[in-house]
Formats: C-alpha cells, sequence, structure tokens
C-alpha cells in the first residue's frame, strides 16, 4: 500500500495533570484522510490526548505537558491557539448546540472567525454546504430557525458537526460522539463520519470497540495512559499482537 | 424523655416548620399594613408632586423623591459597568491565584461592613478629599461603592449559570475568549445580570446611613440642577420628620414610608416580573 503523507505527528507527547502522568511518552502518525480510532478503557489518557490536539486542555492550569505534535510539519504548542482550533475541529461527547436558532447554530463561529461571506446569499450558502455535509440538512431544511435545542440528540450532535464543517477544518476530533445516542441516530453519525473521511482527517475517541472497527482505517489501544498497540483497523482486530489488546476487543478484560 | 410515634413526630416537626414560617412573614404583614392604614389617606398626587409646606408639616415630598430618584439613577449609571466588568474579569479570565483570591475574599467581605462605615468613607473620600462637597454626586458614589460588591458577587452567579459547555463549544471552533465572552456567555447572563442589578438598585434606594453625610439635606427649598447640589432623599426626610420636627401629622409620616416602601417594592416587582419573563425564553 502506498503510503499516505503524514497529517499530524506526535512525539514523545506526554501530558500531567497536577504531577500525575495521564499519557506517557506517546508517539504517533496519523495519515491525510483517514479515521484513527482510539480504544481503551477510562482513565487511560484517550481524551487528554484529544484535548491536547486542538489545546483545550490549554485552560486548565493543573495540565503540563511535554514533546511535540506537529499539524502539517508545523508545531501545534507554538501556533496561535484560535488559528489552531480552526484547522482542528472538535465534537464533545454531549451534543452541545448554542442557545440559538439552527442557522444561528452554523454561522455563528464563520461570522465571529470573519471567514463568512457579507451577504446573505453566500451565508445561506455556507449553512446549506455544512447541514448537506453533516446530513443533516433534510430533515432540518424547513425549520432552519426554529431552536437548536428543540431537536433530537442525534440531530444536535449532526448539528455540532455541521458547525465545525462550516469553519472548513483539517482535521476532526470525535470525543465518544455517540455515547449519548441510541444505535439508530449512532448510525447516522458513523455514516457522517465515513463520508467526511475523503474531505478530512478524523480522530475517534471510543469506549464502543465496535463503532471503532466499523469506522476506522487504523486503531490505536491505549491502557493505563501509554499507547500498547496501533495497526490497521483490520490487522489490529484479527491478529491484535499484544494480549492486553486481545483481553480488551475480546470484553476479556477487567 | 417521651418517645413520639413517626407519624406524630412528623406532625410536630411540620407543624415547629410552619410556625417559623410565619413568624418569618407576620411582621412583614403587620409592618405594611399599619403604613398603609396610617399613610394612605396622606398619599395623593398632590402629595407626591409638590413641595413641602408650613416648615414640612404640610404640602408635598416632591424634592424627597427626585432626590433620591436621582442620587440611585447616578449611583446605577457608575456601579453596574463597573461592577459587571469586574465580574467578566473575575469570572472569565482571572487566573486562580492569591490575588484574585484575595479579591474574592475581599469582595464577600466588602458587602459584610456597616452601611454607616461607607457613609464615613464617602464623608472622607468624596465630600472633603476630593471636594465634590454634600451633593448628589457623593451620595452616588458613596451608594456605588456599598453596592459594588453586591453587583459584582451577583453578577457572577449570573455569569457562572451559563454552562461551561457553551463556552468549551465555542472556543473549540476557533472563537476567541472575548467573542465567546461576549456572544455566548453575555447574552446568556444577561438576564440573571439585570434582575440582580435591579435588587440591589431597591436595596440601595432605602439606606440613609451612606448619603446622611454625603448627600442629604435637612431641608431644600427648591429641586436640584446640578449633580453638584444637595437634595432631600426619601430616608432621611423620613426620619426628620419622624424625629426632629414637633407636631408633625402622622398621616404624613406614614405617607412619607408609604411612598419609600412602594418605590422599593415597585423595583423589586420589576425585577420579579423581568426575571419571570426572561426564564420562559430561556432555550435551555
Amino acid at each position: 500500500m502506498v503510503k499516505q503523507p503524514s497529517k499530524i505527528q506526535v512525539e514523545k507527547l506526554s501530558c500531567y495533570y497536577n504531577d500525575k502522568c495521564v499519557l506517557q511518552t506517546l508517539s504517533l502518525d496519523i495519515c491525510k484522510n483517514e479515521i484513527l480510532s482510539i480504544i481503551g478503557p477510562s482513565n487511560s489518557g484517550k481524551t487528554t490526548f484529544l484535548r491536547t490536539l486542538n489545546r483545550m486542555n490549554d485552560f486548565d492550569h493543573n495540565y503540563s505537558r511535554k514533546g511535540m505534535v506537529f499539524l502539517d510539519e508545523e508545531n501545534i504548542f507554538h501556533m496561535n491557539m484560535e488559528k489552531l482550533r480552526m484547522r482542528v475541529g472538535m465534537l464533545f461527547a454531549m451534543p452541545i448546540p448554542l442557545p440559538m436558532t439552527i442557522y444561528e447554530n452554523i454561522i455563528y463561529a464563520p461570522k465571529r472567525l470573519g471567514i463568512a461571506p457579507k451577504g446573505k446569499s453566500g451565508k445561506d450558502a455556507i449553512v446549506e454546504r455544512a447541514l448537506k455535509d453533516a446530513s443533516l440538512w433534510d430533515e432540518v431544511k424547513d425549520r432552519l430557525n426554529s431552536s437548536a435545542m428543540k431537536m433530537s440528540g442525534g440531530q444536535q450532535q449532526r448539528l455540532c458537526i455541521a458547525r465545525i464543517l462550516a469553519v472548513n477544518p483539517e482535521v476532526i476530533l470525535f470525543d465518544e460522539p455517540c455515547s449519548g445516542l441510541d444505535p439508530i441516530s449512532t448510525a447516522k453519525v458513523e455514516e457522517t463520519m465515513r463520508a467526511l473521511k475523503k474531505k478530512y482527517t478524523i480522530i475517534l475517541v471510543t469506549n464502543n470497540v465496535k463503532q471503532a472497527s466499523r469506522v476506522s482505517d487504523v486503531t490505536a489501544f491505549f491502557l493505563m495512559s501509554r499507547l500498547v498497540e496501533i495497526n490497521k483497523t483490520a490487522e489490529l482486530f484479527v491478529s491484535p499482537k499484544e494480549k492486553e489488546t486481545e483481553d480488551y476487543i475480546t470484553g476479556r478484560f477487567g | 424523655m417521651m418517645k413520639l410515634s413517626p407519624k406524630l413526630s412528623q406532625k410536630f416537626s411540620f407543624f415547629i416548620l410552619f410556625c417559623a414560617t410565619m413568624l418569618a412573614i407576620i411582621p412583614v404583614i403587620i409592618i405594611v399594613s399599619i403604613i398603609i392604614k396610617n399613610g394612605a389617606s396622606a398619599v395623593s398626587w398632590e402629595f407626591l408632586s409638590s413641595m413641602p409646606k408650613d416648615g414640612m408639616r404640610a404640602g408635598g415630598i416632591l424634592p424627597a423623591i427626585i432626590g433620591t430618584l436621582s442620587i440611585v439613577a447616578c449611583a446605577i449609571v457608575v456601579t453596574i459597568p463597573i461592577g459587571v466588568c469586574a465580574a467578566i474579569y473575575l469570572n472569565e479570565y482571572a487566573k486562580d491565584n492569591l490575588l484574585t483570591r484575595i479579591i474574592k475574599l475581599a469582595i464577600v467581605n466588602l458587602a459584610g461592613i456597616p452601611s454607616v462605615v461607607y457613609g464615613l468613607f464617602g464623608l472622607g473620600v468624596f465630600v472633603m478629599f476630593l471636594e465634590l462637597g454634600v451633593s448628589i454626586i457623593s451620595g452616588a458614589l458613596t451608594l456605588s461603592i456599598m453596592e459594588l460588591p453586591v453587583i459584582v458577587t451577583t453578577a457572577r452567579g449570573a455569569l457562572n449559570s451559563v454552562p461551561q459547555s457553551f463556552r468549551e463549544a465555542s472556543l473549540a471552533l476557533g472563537v476567541s475568549r472575548w467573542q465567546t465572552i461576549r456572544y455566548v456567555v453575555l447574552p446568556n447572563a444577561l438576564p440573571g445580570i439585570l434582575t440582580g442589578s435591579i435588587l440591589s438598585i431597591a436595596r440601595i434606594s432605602g439606606e440613609t446611613a451612606p448619603i446622611l453625610f454625603t448627600a442629604a439635606a435637612f431641608y431644600v427649598p427648591h429641586l436640584p440642577n446640578t449633580v453638584f447640589d444637595q437634595v432631600m432623599a426619601l430616608p432621611y426626610h423620613l426620619y426628620i420628620i419622624s424625629t426632629q420636627i414637633p407636631n408633625m401629622p402622622k398621616n404624613i409620616i406614614y405617607g412619607t414610608a408609604l411612598v419609600l416602601l412602594m418605590l422599593v417594592l415597585s423595583m423589586s416587582l420589576i425585577a420579579i416580573i423581568a426575571r419571570l419573563y426572561f426564564r420562559k425564553k430561556r432555550k435551555w
């Protein structure tokens, strides 16, 4: 297989909370237009890793880190935080629509970041494209001006995806995006993720091992703040190299 | 000791709790009804809109009403912007270090300082040191200093009630912290800030001690022209006519008390209505 260029390179990244190590000398490469899923039990450092990638942890004064992360060969810790977050979007575990209309939710970030076109038709186009890419357009096109808080959980989560897409990111981080959703909504979000792969690089943190095997190209297994194993999803699930990985994916853990 | 059955002990406790509630309410009801009974006959349009006559034993209380309203209005203009800005800084920006903790502690404790101390402070700083004299502006600034901690505390409460997740959602999109505060946090905290502010306005309109040395006059035969004028104020006027003037008609005293009470209550009422309105409109 032809080696895709790396989108993100992590080099000896360690993260700490109050001097307690929550992620230990992690190094991995993430390729362009690939879905990397990270599996592992709670407290294995998955979410910390994800929040480090768009520096959402930087507001936490108890948090500190060592090592480097490169996005297109540029060290993200030297980048402007806002610029980084525009390029690396993040979807949270719980859907968080802002208390505005559906339309306002989508156009909020482009407007504030100054990348929205002046006229109404240009804004409409952004909203339509974002909602279509998040496969939500058909469900909400007739009620763009109703409150986003009135949508169902699954719709809200796809609205949050659309909100990220409106900013035109390069990488999207998904932090257990389906943990509060029913199977049908989950399927829709997964379908959206697969469709998004064509344009974006995706990192998915999930507690759901099956979900990782369904949607991702590469899977990484984290345990006790370390990366245990990383491999092509097909290979990792069929023939894991490490005993711990096998125990975890077959549900024999604990 | 006698052992009560669970049912009886339950009844007994409810009774005690009910009595405590009644004890809290009854004095308020009695005060209000006495004031209304004795004062209602004095309150009329003329009472509200004319100058005092006959050594304040007759006529109206217009200058006192105008005086109180102008002191309070000036105090609002000064307090609310400063208080809200300080609250935003403390809640959204300030790092959690020793200095911030001391500031927060000071703000909580400032609210416990007796109001007469603020009055003396105002006399020293605004009236004498800054040479603003006994005037609307001195009184308003004194009230502002007194009310700032309260406004900061309520505004911080309102900012805190906006879910942290809203901030994260906005920041994760690359929106800056200030824009997040301006376009997500503030619009959602505004109802709380507004109702809190109205309530504190109600509180300062009834204050006597802080304006005693800084703004209020025994008697001024004309209405104020500028903020540097001395004025009459309702709470102080009430004190004067109740204690300093012999042969004062009782209904005028109670009438004045009633007007002051109405002024304060109506502001609280506005705050309650505003809160209900915003709660209905709130989308989360």
